[in-house]
């Protein structure tokens, strides 16, 4: 059992941190338990973010939890604020509105972002991203507004996305590029089957190119390809793969590479800090070796164990089972994403 | 607006963050787009340095007359102080604050008093009590204070308010304009009442504009808007209403009633009153006396209602007491004074800012001997315009001083109203002696109605002996018993005469017939007993209630009817002892539930409303 009076942090709202929150809250009665979050939303599900495209129903639809939940567990939310640094000699965090956070332990489990390939940097204002509650309520109110959409890559956001588009009566085009379908497993007889079922519901794939311009035409967009083709549409999604969000991490001196690096007990180099979930590169004693996780089903398994691990019960990690996208009634394996149905 | 009946909202800043200004802008604007609303600002009592101040305001579609317990938007302009509102923000409620200060803890130390050599000690402020206190930001951000359904939204006040005004100060600008743009309120009148609040059109306002602009564009641009809250325009015309608070709508109705003299001696919170007539009442032939204590006040009024001239003074408990003797004068020399007494906290100077009903006691029953006099008590911002002008005009008519019993609340909280223009009979009520009377003129007549026809100073053989003693007929000073008895029953003949004649029936608000519960109110916080019962009645509730406007004399009758249809009478009131339920106890035989709060705050509907059903379910 902890000691009474501990602080814990946790970087995060989404499934890593609030699975850590409470494992924390039932190992530690008696502790002060802070939330922080960038974004204004609440704890929601990913998951449904596709069928709340296709619906009229309020966002808290999509909360995980009734706000009453962080009152009942005594645990304070501090949504719409943004860490800008982490100064782990001083156990505070730095928020953008300039206030100096204190911690005791801190779990990082700031989540991932869309890639946007370096050369499609200059295009970020003509992308549209998908990510979240707020870009699906904002998306939600212009479905009226085009017909047709491109997958600028090939992530799962964007196969996610498609089956709400197609049920939508849009048309979608997928350019793929290197990133095409992250985070699935598979190797190219994989590829091309996967690429079969998406033309059988009418999908048009673009394979083995890739995005290099895009272009307002008008109203419209005009996708250019390395190979030249033309697509044009309506809005350009950007689903190119995530990366770790962990830029608030610079000059921290925590060590990282793709993602934060972290030992098998969620340990990052510093002192008290731990990591979990998609910003997180955790070393896997099956494996010999470190893998960048993604996925509800990871984020919130590695969520529990680093909670484990702050409330000093030595657990270690182990891979999560692998989910499973079904598409046109085909299974695609990936590795921590809970799978969903392209077939909605 | 959405979602709710009404909403509350509150602008939090210290004294030098100008939240109050800010929340006139806004509640005209709200007014101005169709909306009711009522504000009551809270200051500081001790009048020093820096304080918090809160505007704080409630707007609805329908009418509203009195405030709830729990606010809906929280605007900060210092977080300090506004996380000490947080604790009545409702569970889902908006809080707007500053994403960007330049430094909490320097903000902190500039806007305290003492020393603020930060370097020096650490964050932390200086007070002369408790010495150097160390605060953190997080103490100090409001941020993290939040409950988990609120909802927080950051604008950057200072920096854009240093970017358009080259001063931190326009930050309550700079957050209109966020409001403006979150809530949905239309941009131009917005910005229409702030330029006519600063008055005039130079590079200052334009920078103040663009001030505003900034904050809405802001928002516009990055919040995301996930509360369900707006204020749209409402389809219906204002144009008739007026702004006001209860100090303003009395100087108005004696402006309007035709008074001649005003005299007083500050108080708080009575003193606007005086402020407001200084300025108008000598456009309109009259003057205003600032007297060097309260019965110089009572004294000039005196004199002036001799004369024959409608005056009027007003004060506050503790000037109130001072002015007693005049009343039993007043009464015995039958002479007409209005007098108003905004109430506040006491005894004694008690608590100058905060509200109170305490001083009924005082009202009905001050003075030595029997001393009728007539005891009027609105019950909202437009009644202290009706009641303030009935009251000159009971007082002529009667020849006795009537006594206007507001409050603190009343006095400064601010509302739309529209006001209904006084009849001609109003403004003049003097019994004057006919030819027949001036034979042999007695002053003292014993009439049916109690009312001796008046001669005023200058009239031919009119002349009289004035003062405080006993008289007869004649007006010369006697002390028999004959005399004493028929002057008595003459001076209560007038309060019975008025009664029949000038008191109206009180309303009666709710459900016809029996009812399970019945509520008895009187001043201001019939006001939130109205909002209450209106709320419950649309539950289905069987409730009634009965506003008693005049509180001497009453109409028994008639309140007796209703006591009759009540199985259960419950008198809420802002009082320890329950001052108006003893006073229907003598005149009726009745058990009177008791709602008595002494809350330095006036009573809230929902306050009521939780009691009404506690007493529903018993
Ligand atoms: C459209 C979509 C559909 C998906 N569908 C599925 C699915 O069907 N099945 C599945 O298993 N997975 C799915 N995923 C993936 C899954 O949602 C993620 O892997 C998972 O959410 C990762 O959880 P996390 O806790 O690591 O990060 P997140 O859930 O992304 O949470 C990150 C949190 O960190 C906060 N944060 C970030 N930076 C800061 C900062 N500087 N300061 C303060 N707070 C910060 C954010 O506000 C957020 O609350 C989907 C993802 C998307 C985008």
């Amino acid at each position: 059992m902890q000691k009474k009076s501990l602080k814990y942090v946790i970087i995060g709202d989404g499934h890593a941190g609030n699975s850590a929150a409470e494992t924390l809250r039932k190992g530690s009665p008696g502790s002060d338990i802070v939330i922080i979050s960038t974004k204004p939303t609440h704890y929601f599900d990913h998951s449904l973010l596709a069928t709340f495209l296709l619906d009229k129903k309020d966002i808290t639809s999509l909360y995980v939890y009734p706000y009453t939940w962080y009152k009942d567990n005594n645990i304070r939310l501090r949504l719409n604020q943004t860490v800008t640094k982490v100064i782990p000699d001083k156990h505070e965090l730095i928020l953008s509105h300039n206030e100096r956070v204190y911690y005791d332990r801190l779990l990082i489990a700031s989540g991932a972002k869309p890639k946007l390939p370096e050369s499609l940097s200059r295009y970020k204002s003509l992308l549209t991203v998908f990510t979240d509650a707020v870009d699906a309520m904002k998306l939600r109110e212009k479905l009226g507004t085009f017909r047709h959409v491109t997958m600028v890559g090939g992530d799962c956001i964007g196969l996610h996305l498609a089956g709400a588009m197609l049920k939508l009566g849009k048309s979608v085009t997928f350019v793929l590029n290197e990133y095409n379908f992250w985070p699935l497993e598979f190797d190219e007889t994989v590829k091309d089957k996967l690429i079969g079922c998406l033309k059988k519901k009418h999908i048009e794939v673009i394979a083995d190119d890739m995005t290099t311009e895009i272009v307002k035409d008008g109203t419209r967009l005009n996708v250019l390809t390395k190979n030249g083709k033309i697509v044009k549409t309506d809005l350009a999604f950007l689903t190119s793969g995530m990366v770790p969000n962990i830029d608030f991490l610079d000059g921290s001196g925590i060590d990282v590479q793709t993602g934060i690096l972290v030992d098998e007990y969620m340990h990052t180099s510093a002192q008290d800090i731990w990591a979990a979930g998609e910003c997180a590169t955790v070393y896997y004693p099956e494996l010999k070796d470190y893998r960048q996780t993604t996925g509800e089903v990871n984020a919130k398994m590695l969520g529990n164990i680093s909670a484990k691990n702050m409330l000093d019960e030595k657990r270690a990690v182990s891979l999560a089972e692998p989910g499973k996208i079904t598409i046109e009634g085909e299974d695609f394996i990936t590795y921590g994403w809970k799978g969903f149905s392209i077939d909605i | 607006m959405t979602y709710k009946r009404s909403l509350t909202i509150e602008i939090c800043g210290s004294s030098g963050d100008r939240s109050l200004a800010a929340g006139e802008i806004l509640i005209k604007t709200l007014s101005d787009i169709g909306y009711h609303v009522i504000s009551f600002d809270a200051y500081p009592a001790e009048i020093r340095g820096f304080g918090k101040t809160v505007a704080h305001m409630r707007a609805g579609r329908e009418i509203m007359l009195s405030l709830s317990s729990k606010v809906d938007i929280l605007v900060s302009l210092n977080d300090r102080y506004a996380i000490e509102q947080l604790k009545n923000l409702n569970d889902e409620g908006v809080v707007i604050f500053d994403n960007r200060q330049r430094d909490i803890t320097y903000e902190v130390l500039q806007q305290d008093e003492g020393q603020t050599d930060k370097h020096h000690l650490g964050p932390g402020v200086y007070t002369e009590e408790e010495g150097w206190k160390e605060i953190t930001s997080e103490q100090v951000s409001i941020a993290g204070h939040l409950g988990p359904g609120m909802y927080l939204y950051g604008v950057p006040l200072y920096q854009l308010s240093q970017k358009t005004t080259n001063e931190s100060r326009s930050r309550n600008i700079v957050v209109l304009g966020s409001v403006a743009a979150l809530f949905n309120i239309p941009k131009n009148e917005f910005i229409g009442n702030l330029t006519a609040k600063l008055g005039k059109k130079d590079k200052s306002v334009d920078s103040v504009v663009a001030a505003f602009e900034e904050g809405y564009n802001y928002v516009r641009e990055n919040v995301v808007k996930l509360d369900p809250y707006s204020f749209e325009r409402l389809s219906v015309d204002r144009k008739g209403y007026k702004l006001m608070d209860g100090n303003k709508a009395v100087a108005q109705a004696a402006i309007d009633a035709g008074c001649k003299l005003y005299a007083g001696y500050p108080i708080t919170p009575a003193t606007k009153i005086m402020e407001v007539l200084f300025a108008e009442l000598p456009k309109h032939g009259g003057a205003v006396v600032q007297t060097e204590d309260e019965i110089s006040a009572i004294g000039h009024v005196t004199g002036a209602g001799f004369a024959g001239v409608r005056a009027m003074t007003a004060t506050s408990g503790p000037g109130f007491c001072l002015m007693t003797e005049f009343i039993g004068y007043n009464v015995m020399s039958e002479t007409p004074v209005v007098i108003v007494d905004s109430q506040r906290g006491g005894p004694a100077t008690g608590l100058p800012t905060k509200t109170e009903q305490s001083d009924l006691n005082h009202a009905l029953f001050g003075g030595n001997g029997d001393t009728p006099r007539i005891v009027v008590a609105p019950t909202s911002v437009k009644e202290c315009y009706q009641w303030t002008a009935e009251a000159f005009y009971l007082a002529e008519k009667y020849q006795m001083p009537v006594i206007v019993l507001i409050d603190l609340f009343l006095s400064l909280s601010v509302r739309n109203v529209q006001l209904d223009p006084l009849p001609d009979y109003k403004k003049g009520s003097n019994k004057l002696p006919s030819q027949e009377d001036m034979k042999l003129y007695l002053r003292q007549k014993i009439t049916d109605d109690g009312v001796s026809p008046r001669s005023l100073p200058g009239q031919e053989n009119g002349y009289q002996v004035v003062s405080g003693l006993e008289q007869n007929e004649y007006g010369t000073p006697v002390y028999d018993e004959y005399s004493h008895t028929v002057m008595t029953q003459k001076r209560f003949r007038k309060i019975k005469t008025a009664l029949d004649h000038d008191v109206p029936s009180p309303e009666r608000i709710g459900q016809k017939g029996r009812v399970k519960l019945g509520v008895i109110s009187w001043g201001s916080t019939a006001g939130a007993v109205a909002d209450a019962v209106d709320s419950v009645l649309k539950e289905g509730k069987s409730v009634a209630m009965l506003k008693l406007i005049v509180i001497n004399p009453l109409k028994e009758k008639e309140i007796q009817a209703f006591l009759d249809d009540c199985e259960k009478v419950l008198v809420p009131e802002l009082n320890y002892q329950g001052q108006f339920a003893n006073w229907l106890s003598i005149h009726f035989q009745q058990k009177f539930l008791r709602f008595n709060k002494v809350a330095t705050r006036p009573i809230t509907h929902d306050e009521i409303e939780a009691e009404i059903n506690r007493l529903l379910k018993e």
